[in-house]
């Protein structure tokens, strides 16, 4: 009995256990033995550049594949993960090709339901790449991913279009993260090594720039993707109007996200370009994302800026704004049921716009759950990263509850 | 290769013998942490070693830590004399990069765990261990510039054989950080709680400490090949076989009855007798009384108050993470009533004609640690009700409770 009262009794006993449990696996007798890191993609890696031309097939069809680590050792633990990349369908219409990471849980039935995870903001260059994230064991949405992971679920995430060694990232076109998404999961399906069958329930999921992903593919869903069996869309943080989101910013925390937003354009759109009303600070910066920023230095580096501190003339033309428009959310219903949420005083995309969306939704009649929370946050920036992580129980109910097919309670 | 798997087994099982030894049972010299009075143990001296390693943090990447890690470990140990736990403390430096990713989230304070790799080698022993650490609340500074975290925690207690005469070492392996920021209102940040895995940079002398393992005459000359596994042990090493050790848990959670349609929610206590050499355990199971809601006949509402007794031990073992055991128990209904007051059967006799067996195991993809406790699921069949004994309805109550594919699901917490 008095065992049970000396707790560093129960600690050796506990260590011994443990290491005895794993000894027979562990093997060698080397000092460090379960240290051994998967290797990792060079920055330079040719695996993300698209080939030229793109193959022949549908969208969803895997390109190329390689095994890759899930995560830190807790995520390696739990899936097997493969990067990928797969056809998708850009702005305009055309193929392109798209890379990402399926993440299987070990010991998965085929039956395993699919989530389509949208990442949030990861940034302009190539090394933040949600894929190289994920590999390195530094994507921020990890805690997210080992929620589904531990529930069984298999997990989709795409890193959007554009990201490989001269990034031309597309950032918050949503017709191309929609896109992108909801091909996330078909080559999901189609990934031989990851074991999983075309018709089980899809879950899409995602915070901020993944929650407009989220939303897209939803819209898209009936005739993109009508293979796929949706039963459900969790979106957060949604930037559903980009000129509601991006006027506040200028001058703001979050200037960096509004200027990459029109590199973005720029990049999906070729009768856009951003350069001949850029100044020196402007190409400057604009250099500087592109080869080396991601979302921390959006925040730190270019934070404050403003749109006239980086021009000589406005760059927001008549057909830069005609695509902000074409980029919008809310102009067709979504046929599953829909989760949206915000921070209340978000101040990085603004709370009203994504009200907008809501009313709109539930005027097109989508069986839509509205959820509000106040973090209290320090500044506006810091309440909408805290939703990153906080409303993630939520979400994750939401998931579980479509995936058991119990009726959704729409708050319209 | 049957032979050789079970060679393996022993091996494995004296490897457990060698390293716990007595030491749990043992009433002397087994007092904390190596300060002053334990002449037996042997001399003792302040390990200390720092060692740097990259970690990577979600938005920032890879970034340096350096981590010194001190111990009070003796330089010399006798063979059969169980060491006692070492504390360890360990003081990381944490650069100004990850400072400035954690205050831009939001993070005012820090917080975590960490599992640290460590290796135990001495003449037949190869023994890799994970040390557990605590890493108190610590403040992350407003100013720029690095910043120190503290952890603490405790290496478990040895005791060698005479086999294991000769020089021991102890190395420090990678670790892993499981941290929460938090805000100034003790919320988690948006990073939430996340891992991070530390590696350390190559070519550093990573070990913390040698030592000598005195007695035996020395002249042990058992070598140890290449793989743990195939480590001879000898036999008389089995007789040595510590006493069982006792873990409590408490228990929670609850069984979803099939045939009546609800469920029960179950709380108690278990406490286990672990054989260190097998894994195997004899535990003493207890389920307190509880009511369970139930729709009998589709329409009637029955609220059902549950007692358990036991028939015996619960038996079962822990290999490789996971936990079984296997339980039989009588279920008794004491009270049944119809619309949560009409009684319509129960009674102080009125239970299952045999006892319910109870299987249990870990989930899959789960690991049960001893220390800490962890969850359990079964399916069971649930024996029809003794005949007459429950009341005027009681066939019917039986009907309507006894059959198979109940399920269980318990989450076990350690006691303190």
């Amino acid at each position: 009995m008095s065992d049970r009262t000396r707790p560093w009794v129960r600690s050796a006993v506990a260590v011994v256990l443990v290491a005895a449990s794993a000894g027979l696996a562990v093997g060698g007798p080397g000092p460090h033995p379960a240290s051994a890191r998967p290797v990792q993609a060079a920055p330079d890696d040719a695996f993300f550049t698209p080939p030229t031309p793109l193959p022949a097939g549908s969208p969803g069809d895997v390109i190329r594949s390689r095994p890759s680590p899930a995560g830190p050792r807790s995520t390696r633990a739990l899936a097997d993960a493969w990067q990928v990349m797969y056809l998708s369908t850009d702005v305009a219409g055309a193929p392109n090709a798209v890379t990402g990471t399926i993440l299987v849980p070990k010991g998965a039935d085929p039956t395993a339901p699919i989530v389509g995870f949208g990442p949030g903001t990861h940034g302009p260059a190539f090394r933040c790449a949600p894929s190289l994230m994920l590999a390195d064991g530094g994507f921020y949405e990890q805690p997210a991913v080992d929620d589904m992971l531990e529930r069984g679920y298999a997990v989709a995430v795409t890193d959007y279009e554009g990201y490989h060694p001269d990034p031309t990232t597309t950032y918050m076109t949503g017709r191309s993260m929609g896109h992108a998404l909801l091909d996330a999961v078909r080559a999901a399906q189609r990934l031989p090594e990851a074991g999983l069958a075309a018709d089980t329930p899809v879950v899409l999921r995602g915070y901020s720039q993944g929650g407009g992903a989220a939303m897209w593919a939803g819209q898209q869903h009936p005739t993109y993707a009508p293979d796929i069996d949706l039963v459900g869309v969790a979106g957060g943080g949604v930037p559903a109007d980009l000129v509601q989101v991006g006027i506040p910013l200028d001058g703001a925390d979050g200037f960096g996200f509004f200027l990459y937003t029109l590199l973005g354009i720029d990049n999906a759109y070729a009768d856009v370009s951003l350069e001949p009303h850029l100044n020196d600070a402007g190409r400057a910066a604009i250099a500087r994302m592109e080869g080396d920023v991601c979302v921390l230095e959006l925040i730190l580096d270019l934070g404050g800026g403003t749109i006239a501190g980086h021009t000589v003339s406005s760059p927001l033309t008549a057909a830069l704004l005609g695509h902000i428009v074409e980029n919008g959310l809310g102009g067709q219903a979504i046929d599953v049921p829909v989760f949206q949420y915000h921070e209340q005083q978000d101040g990085l995309v603004a709370f009203g716009q994504a009200q907008a969306l809501r009313d709109a939704y539930c005027s097109l009649g989508v069986q839509h759950t509205w959820r509000t929370y106040d973090t209290g946050g320090a500044t506006g920036l810091i309440r909408h990263v805290n939703l990153v992580y906080r409303a993630n129980d939520d979400v994750n109910r939401f998931v579980e509850s479509r995936l058991a097919g119990a009726p959704a309670t729409s708050t319209c | 290769m049957e032979v050789m798997r079970r060679r393996g087994r022993i091996t494995l099982a004296a490897a457990i013998v060698t390293v716990i030894g007595l030491g749990a049972c043992s009433s002397t010299t087994l007092a904390g942490s190596g300060d002053t009075s334990e002449d037996d143990v042997g001399a003792a001296a302040l390990a200390s070693l720092t060692l740097n390693y990259s970690c990577v943090f979600p938005l920032i990447g890879a970034q340096p830590l350096s981590v010194e890690i001190n111990s009070d470990i003796p330089t010399e140990v006798t063979p059969g004399v169980p060491t006692g736990a070492f504390e360890i403390d360990a003081i990381s430096t944490v650069n100004d990069a990850a400072r400035v990713g954690l205050r831009t989230v939001g993070a005012t304070t820090l917080e975590g765990t960490v599992k640290a790799d460590a290796h135990l080698a001495a003449p037949s022993l190869d023994l890799p261990l994970v040390v557990d650490m605590a890493i108190p609340q610590a403040p992350i500074p407003a100013t720029a510039g690095a910043f120190t975290v503290n952890a603490n925690g405790a290496t478990p207690s040895l005791t060698f054989t005479p086999q294991n005469a000769g020089t021991g070492t102890i190395t420090v392996g990678d670790l892993v950080l499981t941290m929460t920021p938090r805000d100034a209102n003790g919320n988690p940040t948006g990073l939430g709680t996340f891992d991070a895995d530390c590696t350390a940079t190559p070519g550093q002398d990573q070990v913390l400490h040698t030592f000598t393992i005195t007695g035996g005459g020395g002249t042990t000359t058992t070598s140890v090949p290449g793989s743990t596994t195939s480590t001879t042990v000898p036999s008389t090493t089995t007789t040595t076989v510590p006493q069982p050790l006792e873990f409590a848990f408490d228990l929670a959670g609850s069984s979803f009855i099939q045939a009546a349609n609800g469920t029960t929610p179950l709380t108690g206590g278990i406490v286990a007798q672990f054989d260190l050499a097998t894994g195997a355990h004899t535990s003493e199971l207890t389920l307190a009384p509880t009511t369970g809601s139930f729709t009998i006949l589709g329409i009637l509402p029955v609220t059902a108050n549950i007692e358990f007794e036991q028939a015996g031990p619960t038996t079962g073992s822990l290999v490789d993470g996971r936990l079984t055991s296997r339980s039989e128990m009588f279920v008794r209904l004491t009270n049944v009533l119809a619309f949560g007051y009409l009684p319509i059967g129960g009674g102080p006799t009125c239970q299952t004609t045999t006892p319910a067996v109870v299987e249990l195991a870990t989930p899959a993809g789960e690991l049960f640690d001893p220390l800490a406790g962890g969850n359990l699921e079964g399916t069971y069949t649930l024996p029809g009700l003794a005949a007459g004994s429950c009341g005027f309805l009681g066939d019917l109550i039986s009907l309507f409770t006894a059959g198979p594919n109940n399920t269980i699901d318990l989450a076990l917490t350690a006691t303190d």
